[in-house]
């Protein structure tokens, strides 16, 4: 995701730093997961640990499960390390001390969006959207199926939904909100073994186009 | 404290991975 010289916090509080590595090995060495899991992927690892370690070690990429649990730590981490981007995953994770969740959603907002503006970092938000979204409208969510909605679209720069056709394992990427730039969709090809989303092919994109006709 | 480098992270990984395998191998040759 970034060059060399960038530091990146990834708040993977749904995930442990393990898990999500291992979903950083997986994807870049594409090692499939399940063997990665199972532990039988040491040789293929092996073979190709040079170009994650590379990645790795020349990245300053910083997992945390342990700190950002609460908003006033995840911004207390942040003005601490003075990254260069932030993730925090997901949202509706992150513990509210005594105050009413959305309420504590909209004051991290602010709050971030200030230190970040100061600290010159940027931050992606990854949101829940509401159950009810599936059943309601099956073809594509939208803005106002995220949790939260409105506090969550006010405040952020830019909006991007996911869309999963799990027959076709393709997913669909909305941009719903940018506040410097077009708004539109691209399908991508969804690779679960690696973790990875990929452009169509040439040849695939033909056959899209056929069965359009 | 603060949040680990991957390296770290990788570090356990590996060390996991290597166990299951020397377990896998053993269950092989018996």
């Amino acid at each position: 995701m970034a060059s060399n010289d960038l530091t990146i916090i990834d708040f993977t509080i749904e995930m442990t730093e393990e898990q999500m590595c291992e979903r950083m090995i997986t994807h870049i060495c594409e090692i499939d997961n399940i063997k990665l899991r199972q532990g039988h992927a040491l040789s293929e690892y092996n073979e190709k640990k040079k170009l994650f370690r590379s990645w790795a070690i020349e990245k300053n990429v910083l997992l945390t499960n342990k700190y950002g649990r609460t908003f006033d730590d995840l911004l207390r981490v942040c003005d601490l390390i003075k990254p260069d981007f932030v993730i925090v995953d997901y949202i509706q994770m992150v513990k509210a001390d005594g105050m009413d969740k959305k309420a504590a959603i909209e004051d991290y907002l602010i709050r971030i969006g200030e230190l970040a503006k100061d600290m010159n970092f940027g931050v992606i938000n990854i949101s829940q959207l509401n159950r009810g979204s599936a059943s309601e409208d099956k073809s594509r969510p939208h803005i106002h199926h995220l949790k939260w909605s409105g506090v969550l679209e006010e405040f952020s720069d830019s909006v991007i939904l996911l869309s999963w056709d799990s027959d076709a394992n393709e997913y669909t990427i909305y941009v719903e909100k940018q506040r410097h730039g077009e708004v539109g969709k691209i399908q991508v090809k969804f690779m679960p073994e690696y973790n990875k989303f990929r452009e169509f092919t040439l040849k695939e994109k033909g056959e899209m186009m056929e069965n359009k006709r | 404290m603060k949040p680990a480098h991957i390296k770290e992270i990788l570090k356990k990984i590996i060390a996991n991975l290597e166990k299951k395998n020397e377990k896998a191998d053993k269950q092989r040759t018996g």
